[in-house]
């Protein structure tokens, strides 16, 4: 049974020019101790959809979904208060810009000790500190900082976002969560550490059977990390199946245009050459085209593509278009 | 092809507090010399700290070299004279949704450099906006959008065009592709490219994309603490690294 099925999420916005549909009917479903990279430019809804997995959407936004379910609980049907034990408990996630979300008033030990599971301390009260201070020194060895008495006296602007990145990292898994949504992670990190980032990523999944899902808008991350993908665009799911599979065979014109437009080592591209491209940009929220969001941008765009187009399944791969990249696949 | 680019000797130090009265300071960068040809794109990579940025900060003019000089096409480049450096380099900056003003049009951004350093007329600065838009690809309508009325891509286009405006040799860009989602960097890379056999721009492209890295630059130079360690042909140093610390390098960025 997946950890986490949804099935036709749809989140949307009232908006003085009508309701908008940011995100369109998205299913994802995420089995235990597995990593899933869902992948999108930015305004695709990828981080709204991590918000509403949390349920930290604020009230303007309506959620809708035929399944939301975590580990076989309903989590529309929940109330607000079981639902918050649940999200602190099992679920946790890691922000965009680790910089900003600490808080930067207070040292990093600080808000640290706030941030311990006090309920799985057995100690009397007389060793709790001791406790504490050796939970947090553990945490923090285990994603990969040494000198935890530097970093634990400095605020957040005296350490590089790297380390902040860690403290997140380490102060979402005090809790031990079984699913860890991480939105963006790297972005704002420099390109040596964002490796060290990923491999503790895959670290946590591999020993304690973190399942992870991992957000993200470099094709590069998910190929190197990742099992499974899920691609978005403009609040549509694209493709989903094994990275492996997409990355050799897309079969949506989108996907295909995204692999391209990364430079590869590999391929026989002239020095210098221009690069293929989808002409435009991501349409705005206000001005989402009918049918297959894609279709002014697509190459392959055709009369049919108004109506959106159903997810059709070959293979264990997803996808959703009316004319499909299937030509090109080797019998 | 001419050199149109040479630098010889730059150094960049910075104060670093007093000890016994006397100040201390601490070199952030160099000595680097090198030079750079016409039409040709010089890539600068190192480590996060090895002063990429502040190498692409002196040769703009936005931050002063302690020692060094500059030479372009045969005439020393002032520290101070800002007029002169900043009609042959010009730079693109990381973000264009914070470096381009939102209180102003985008017409008014684009011939700011104008107004500051040449007597044009009103009108035949309007003629030259329109002409730049329209090299970017974009409308001459776009001159009286406001910058949040645009994409990202879009930002990233008139951020190009600000640094065409007037008409330089060179081109910084610090980082100027990585904030961009991937088909618009694509465009961008495109673009760079296409003004480059265009208008005959030498670049000097400061990144940690190798991929995109070794796809438009000719030469390449990588950076630790300041010092350079490897310069040669972009294949050259990407096929045959000789320092220990390039090879350590492309392979953390390569993942």
């Amino acid at each position: 049974m997946p950890l986490l099925d949804i099935r036709n999420l749809s989140i949307e916005l009232e908006s003085p020019h009508g309701r908008i549909r940011a995100v369109d009917r998205v299913n994802l479903s995420l089995n235990p101790g597995e990593i899933l990279g869902l992948v999108g430019e930015s305004g695709s809804g990828k981080s709204l959809v991590a918000k509403a997995i949390m349920g930290i959407l604020n009230d303007r936004w309506t959620v809708s979904a035929d399944r939301l379910r975590y580990n076989g609980v309903d989590l529309l049907g929940l109330s607000a208060k079981e639902r918050r034990k649940l999200m602190g408990s099992e679920i946790a996630m890691v922000f965009q810009e680790p910089s900003s979300s600490l808080d930067p008033n207070d040292t990093v030990g600080h808000q640290f000790h706030e941030s311990l599971p006090m309920t799985e301390c057995k100690e009397p009260f007389y060793k709790r500190i001791k406790w504490r201070n050796e939970q947090i020194r553990g945490l923090l060895h285990k994603v990969g900082i040494r000198d935890h008495e530097r970093v634990l006296k400095s605020y957040p602007h005296e350490l590089s976002e790297g380390i902040c990145q860690k403290v997140m990292i380490a102060m979402t898994i005090a809790y031990k969560p079984r699913l860890l949504i991480a939105d963006e992670p790297t972005t704002v990190i420099e390109a040596g550490a964002q490796a060290q980032i990923f491999k503790l990523f895959k670290k946590l999944n591999q020993l304690n059977n973190v399942s992870i899902l991992l957000i993200t808008h470099d094709l590069q991350h998910v190929e190197d990390w990742t099992e499974t993908v899920t691609v978005m665009y403009c609040g549509q799911t694209v493709e989903s199946g094994y990275t492996k599979d997409i990355f050799k065979q897309p079969f949506h014109p989108y996907t295909m245009a995204l692999l391209q437009s990364m430079p590869h080592f590999d391929d026989l591209l002239t020095h210098k050459s221009l690069l293929s491209t989808l002409p435009g940009s991501v349409p705005s929220l206000q001005h989402l085209p009918i049918g297959c969001r894609l279709g002014p941008r697509c190459p392959r765009a055709h009369k049919q593509c108004v109506e959106t187009p159903m997810m059709e399944k070959s293979r264990g791969h997803y996808f959703s278009c009316h004319f499909p990249l299937t030509e090109s696949i080797e019998p | 092809m001419n050199t149109l680019l040479e630098v010889n000797n730059l150094t960049k130090s910075f104060r670093d507090g007093h000890r016994w009265l006397i100040p201390q300071y601490q070199r952030a960068l160099g000595p680097i010399s090198f030079t750079l040809k016409e039409q040709q794109t010089l890539s600068v990579i190192g480590n996060a700290g090895s002063g990429k940025t502040t190498l692409a900060r002196i040769l703009v003019g936005a931050e002063q070299r302690t020692s060094g000089e500059i030479i372009l096409e045969g005439e020393q480049l002032e520290s101070k004279n800002h007029i002169q450096r900043c009609r042959a380099i010009r730079m693109i900056f990381q973000d264009a949704n914070t470096s381009l003003n939102p209180r102003m049009r985008i017409g008014n951004l684009l011939e700011e450099p104008l107004k500051f350093t040449t007597d044009m007329s009103a009108k035949e600065r309007e003629q030259i906006v329109y002409e730049k838009l329209r090299q970017v690809g974009l409308l001459p309508e776009h001159a009286h959008f406001y910058p949040h009325m645009i994409s990202g891509g879009q930002k990233q286009r008139i951020a190009v065009a600000r640094a065409l405006m007037l008409d330089p040799h060179i081109i910084v860009a610090d980082e100027a592709l990585s904030v961009l989602d991937m088909s618009v960097r694509s465009q961008i890379i495109n673009l760079l490219l296409r003004l480059q056999r265009e208008m005959g721009l030498s670049y000097i492209f400061v990144s940690h994309n190798i991929h995109v890295v070794r796809h438009i630059s000719d030469k390449v130079m990588v950076l630790d603490q300041g010092c350079v360690i490897e310069m040669g042909d972009t294949e050259q140093v990407f096929k045959h690294p000789k320092h220990d610390q390039t090879r350590k390098l492309l392979y953390t960025l390569g993942q």
